[in-house]
């Protein structure tokens, strides 16, 4: 998945389209620079909520996750090689935390809450269709189980292959794809009855 | 269309509308004040991480070049030969520009204090012609991270021209500017330090 070269600084204190590369601010956080690691968060915050969200079905949960995944990067980011997009390997350590949130907690999704952060003013995409249907999909996906609901919103959700789903989520390409049929076969249940 | 053969459920339209939602959503509160104090209170990696303590950078890159020059060196101790050709005596009696205390600020227009500038062009002039004397490979690791950094400054100062009232860029380009400074004070520093042909 390819993320934006440029990094507009819209999020800090500028409504500019300018700003600079992506792979600058990485170079720049991967020594200690604690603003252009802010940049970075400001950059990538939606996506990695959206997961977090989806995958752990709690806002607490997301919320939770999604600091624990950007404390960890900050981490790790002198591990950090490049071999792919930054935005990928956030994405993985914000698996990794959802995935070690499941194993730990157990679930119980509070759909509502789900729901109501979808629905939030402004973040409709363009040309968006009915939010009803949208709201209707988004519970039939937290009520899923997690194996089915992560393989989903990985794949169906957020685009990634089936082998970089497996891969973000450590099991066999083959199960990613089971479990991606039975997700679909319970949403059809759910939604088309 | 993808149909369940045991439930006769057509499977394929939820996903599809599934790669119509939203990938993106904001939280509905600003994480980073929690995250940015999680960072602090942990504390960096090693010394110096956050852009405010300057040189981290320069750190980082001075090590990547201090290992290559001694690896270097190490290699060529014995190659009298090929070592002999360059490498001048070190002006002992020559006291170390003082860097350390210059910080990088900006005048009007984004221009740099006078006391930077005179500090930057002295350890350029010095460095540039200490990287004569270095051995090929060690002078082309300097100049790459030298141009890495001075490539960092062009990208933020191009991009500070379009938006000159960003303070994330300002605050960006002071930094790599200090990170510049440390790095040609250390480079000269390990320069110096270099055995000459006498002493090989």
């Amino acid at each position: 998945m390819q993320m934006a070269a440029v990094v507009p600084m819209t999020g800090i204190d500028s409504d500019a389209d300018e700003g600079v590369s992506e792979a600058l601010l990485v170079r720049r956080a991967r020594v200690g620079d604690l603003v252009a690691f802010e940049a970075l968060y400001r950059l990538h915050q939606g996506r990695i909520y959206a997961l977090c969200l989806r995958m752990s079905g709690s806002r607490d949960r997301a919320e939770d996750c999604m600091q624990e995944a950007f404390v960890q990067a900050w981490r790790r980011l002198p591990d950090f090689e490049g071999r792919s997009a930054f935005g990928t390997w956030l994405y993985r350590i914000a698996v990794n935390q959802v995935l070690t949130l499941q194993r730990k907690e157990g679930r119980s999704p509070d759909f509502l809450e789900i729901v109501d952060d979808l629905v939030a003013p402004g973040e409709d995409r363009p040309g968006s269709r009915d939010a009803g249907l949208a709201m209707d999909l988004e519970q039939a996906i937290a009520s899923l189980p997690d194996g089915a609901r992560n393989v989903f919103v990985l794949n169906a959700v957020h685009g990634y292959s089936h082998i970089e789903a497996a891969e973000m989520l450590g099991v066999a390409v083959g199960t990613c794809k089971a479990q991606l049929h039975r997700a679909r076969r319970l949403l059809a249940e759910r939604l088309d009855r | 269309m993808n149909e369940d053969k045991t439930t006769g459920l057509e499977t394929g339209r939820w996903e599809r509308e599934a790669a119509r939602l939203p990938r993106d959503i904001k939280p509905q509160r600003d994480l980073w004040p929690d995250i940015a104090a999680r960072i602090d209170s942990r504390q960096p990696i090693s010394a110096g991480r956050r852009w405010r303590v300057g040189g981290a950078l320069a750190a980082a890159v001075a090590l990547v070049a201090l290992s290559s020059v001694t690896t270097l060196w190490m290699s060529q101790r014995g190659t009298e030969a090929e070592f002999s050709q360059v490498v001048p005596s070190p002006d002992s009696n020559r006291s170390d520009i003082q860097t350390a205390d210059v910080q990088a600020a900006f005048g009007p227009d984004h221009e740099l204090g006078p006391r930077y500038r005179l500090a930057r062009n002295a350890l350029t002039t010095d460095l540039d012609a200490r990287l004569q004397a270095l051995p090929p490979g060690t002078r082309k690791v300097v100049e790459q991270n030298l141009q890495q950094i001075r490539g960092a400054v062009t990208e933020i100062n191009q991009a500070l021209a379009d938006d000159p009232g960003n303070a994330l860029l300002q605050q960006l380009l002071m930094a790599t500017y200090q990170d510049e400074l440390a790095v040609l004070t250390e480079m000269n520093r390990i320069a110096r330090s270099l055995p000459t042909r006498t002493e090989i």
